[in-house]
């Protein structure tokens, strides 16, 4: 029975462990192996372009996350403990930019920045604090909320001021959670692609960026590699030191006991200040990208944009098309990310050992630690050759999509697979059941929803990719987030119009997506 | 001397504490009983400056300690949950009001060993917060509020949530302590025969009002 169990895991394991090495490790070693021949990282030190680049790439990362964070702690702490009219609607509003695809959110910015700010670095600044700051306000947000207001009494009456009480007590206890926000909004603004692109410009790439342009415009692969190479070992660095900082804090002070929601205070005047201009500052650009899609300066109010869309574009697709290419794409890549998430999950809560299930877990998380435009990158240098030549085959671009979605899937569908009782397996089994009638009966109806969930996840990453896709798209054959970059990449006010109106059907896409798969049908009481 | 005079606070609607009056002579341990919901614990927080009563004063020997905010009052508390700050060692909780008061860094050290030895927990200097007994973290609370030298100490059900061996046994310790450090304690506690324990004198609260016993 033991042996049996192992070996169906075996089976079922087999395929998303085959596709992980085949379609992500082979790629990245290849883009190692590429990047450390040839001198091409020696260049990384004596080329004064690319070490500009990494210098810019650094000191932009450093500059968004400093400036999301001195906005986002002192707007978490107004949220966590002031009434504020209107919090519920503004806290759930500041995660939209997280959710929405970059390229949404590109264009959104280009809505309501000034013209003269396009291209510049301020614009790249104000971007990754606009996507970033729901991450500090989320993980902040909730150390604040699980802070005891009865400390501060304690404080004051061992006759610490109200400035002292805030420093030593409330912030320091905050302070871990505001390090790792930070850290991962760093990460993300290192790693940023599509923001950079779109409202940064020449002079202002970040290695992704340089990557990407290396690769598409001038063939110059060891470089890109070498870059790609550069930024995974940041990246792993950053997030080794983020993982030890947290585990040595957790065991530190995880003494708070149940969490009890406190009583807010009446809202003072700069609590409200703050929460609003977040709530005017996060609505604007969505509000102006909706705007835009039908207004163009020289024309007034049209929907010519929008009747444009079936129009050829510059090199014979037409949005629409793009539309189309998008939902298929977004069905592949979603069965294949679903597919094999499930099929990973499966087999991980079969594997006996528990350190095999946690290494397994590792494995599935790993795309997640690399790049989408690494991503790309390994793909296309690696089956570019003999018969694998998969470069021009449409199968490339669902492919690169589910290697992004799949991480987030797992995520979904092992917790929910693990929350099955082992006891409830065993018992049925005892009560007769075959292992199918045990998994049909009692495992599959467990996680049936945990996958519609997942799956949903998995077509909204798809729908909104930017970095894999860049690498992986045929000419013609393009996704939405693609062609809303090309639009961008010659801006003028009819194409920023009509990329606005594609944005505002992928965000609407995205939406409508996200809340049916999310929601959750309220039983009635029978 | 503390004194608490007319004291009265609604509180959603109901009268919490109506008209309550009571001396602390310097040096006394007066226990504060009554049922829950006698408002034992609103009066503490009064008396600490943590709220605001709707009418009355509190005074300490001619002062007015109406207008002044907690962290002027000098009035030391030990809470129900003890409140230990969750970030900070043994010693740093313990040296925490002395950092407030600006003691110098060695003068800190020498306090928090001498209480430490007080509430016999030598030795404990280094140690988390999280990784103390129950019994443990009530003496750290003490010993932290006692360590500013407070004008008063206000004690909110301090010996709740042990054992009934381990309580019996920190009562007595409570009252040797409080004695040794010769402070004036107001001591709120439900149980009675806790109150006779610690208390040199008890005062019941009852529906607001209050009434002396002994």
């Amino acid at each position: 029975m033991e042996r049996r169990r192992s070996l169906t895991a075996a089976l079922i394991g087999g395929l998303p462990a085959l596709f992980i090495a085949v379609f992500f490790g082979w790629p990245l070693v290849t883009v190692m192996r590429r990047g450390l021949t040839g001198g091409a990282l020696a260049s990384l030190v004596t080329d004064d372009r690319l070490r500009g680049v990494i210098g810019f790439t650094l000191w932009q990362a450093i500059a968004s996350t400093v400036l999301t964070a001195a906005i986002g702690v002192p707007g978490a702490y107004a949220l966590a403990r002031y009434d504020v009219p209107g919090r519920n609607l503004i806290a759930a509003l500041s995660s939209v930019p997280f959710v929405l695809p970059t390229v949404v959110s590109g264009v959104a910015l280009l809505s309501v920045l000034p013209d003269s700010w396009r291209r510049t670095v301020p614009a790249v600044l104000i971007g990754h604090v606009w996507v970033n700051l729901a991450v500090v306000i989320r993980l902040v947000g909730a150390a604040f909320e699980r802070i005891d207001p009865t400390l501060g009494d304690a404080a004051a009456t061992l006759g610490a001021s109200g400035r002292q009480r805030f420093r030593q007590v409330t912030l320091a206890l905050a302070a871990p959670a505001i390090a790792g926000a930070s850290a991962v909004v760093f990460l993300f603004c290192v790693t940023s692609f599509g923001l950079a692109l779109l409202l940064g410009g020449p002079g202002r790439e970040t290695i992704e960026v340089e990557i990407w342009r290396r690769t598409s415009t001038t063939l110059d692969l060891a470089t890109s590699s070498a870059l790609a190479l550069v930024q995974f070992v940041v990246v792993a660095a950053l997030a080794l030191v983020a993982a030890r900082h947290e585990r040595r804090h957790l065991t530190a002070s995880s003494s708070g006991g149940a969490v009890r929601p406190f009583p807010r205070q009446p809202a003072r005047l700069w609590a409200r200040t703050v929460v609003w201009l977040i709530g005017v500052v996060i609505a604007a650009p969505l509000v102006a990208l909706a705007v835009r899609s039908i207004r163009v300066p020289e024309r007034g109010w049209t929907l010519a944009t929008w009747r444009a869309l079936d129009a050829p574009g510059a090199d014979g697709a037409s949005a629409l098309t793009a539309i189309g290419v998008s939902a298929a794409t977004m069905s592949v890549a979603t069965v294949i990310a679903v597919g094999l998430a499930f099929g990973a999950t499966v087999a991980i809560t079969r594997l006996s050992h528990p350190k095999a299930q946690s290494t397994a877990e590792v494995v599935l998380m790993l795309p997640l630690g690399v790049s989408a435009v690494t991503i790309g990158l390994g793909l296309i240098l690696t089956f570019n050759r003999a018969w694998y030549d998969l470069r021009n085959a449409w199968i490339m671009l669902p492919l690169g999509q589910a290697l992004v979605a799949m991480p987030f899937a797992v995520r979904i569908l092992l917790p929910a697979a693990r929350a099955v009782p082992t006891g409830l397996l065993d018992s049925a089994a005892t009560l007769g059941a075959s292992p199918w009638r045990v998994w049909s009966t009692v495992e599959w109806p467990a996680l049936r929803r945990a996958c519609v969930v997942a799956a949903g996840f998995a077509a909204a990453v798809s729908l909104g990719e930017f970095g894999a896709s860049s690498f992986l798209s045929r000419s013609g054959r393009e996704s939405v987030p693609l062609v809303i970059g090309r639009l961008l990449s010659r801006p003028s006010s009819f194409n920023l119009a009509q990329a606005s109106a594609l944005a505002t059907v992928l965000a609407a896409a995205v939406t409508v997506i996200l809340t049916l798969t999310m929601w959750r049908p309220r039983r009635a009481a029978r | 001397m503390l004194h608490v005079e007319h004291v009265t606070m609604a509180h959603g609607g109901r009268l919490v504490l109506d008209d309550v009056s009571l001396t602390v002579a310097p040096s006394e341990i007066l226990a504060l009983t009554g049922p829950s919901g006698s408002g034992k614990s609103t009066l503490l927080r009064v008396i600490a400056g943590l709220i605001a009563p709707d009418r009355g004063t509190i005074r300490w020997g001619s002062e007015d300690l109406s207008g002044t905010p907690t962290h002027l009052r000098n009035i030391g508390m030990v809470f129900q949950d003890e409140q230990l700050f969750p970030h900070l060692t043994v010693s740093r909780n313990i040296g925490f009001g002395l950092r407030m008061a600006k003691w110098d860094k060695r003068r800190i050290n020498r306090r928090v060993t001498e209480l430490l030895e007080l509430v016999d927990l030598a030795g404990f200097e280094q140690r988390s917060v999280a990784t103390l007994s129950g019994g443990e973290a009530k003496r750290v609370a003490l010993a932290r509020s006692i360590a500013p030298s407070p004008r008063v100490l206000l004690l909110d059900e301090p010996l709740t949530g042990l054992d009934s061996v381990l309580h019996d046994r920190l009562a007595v310790e409570l009252r040797r302590i409080l004695q040794a450090v010769g402070i004036t304690a107001v001591h709120v506690t439900h149980d009675a025969a806790e109150a006779t324990t610690v208390a040199d004198r008890t005062v019941v609260l009852r529906s607001g009002g209050t009434e002396a016993q002994r």
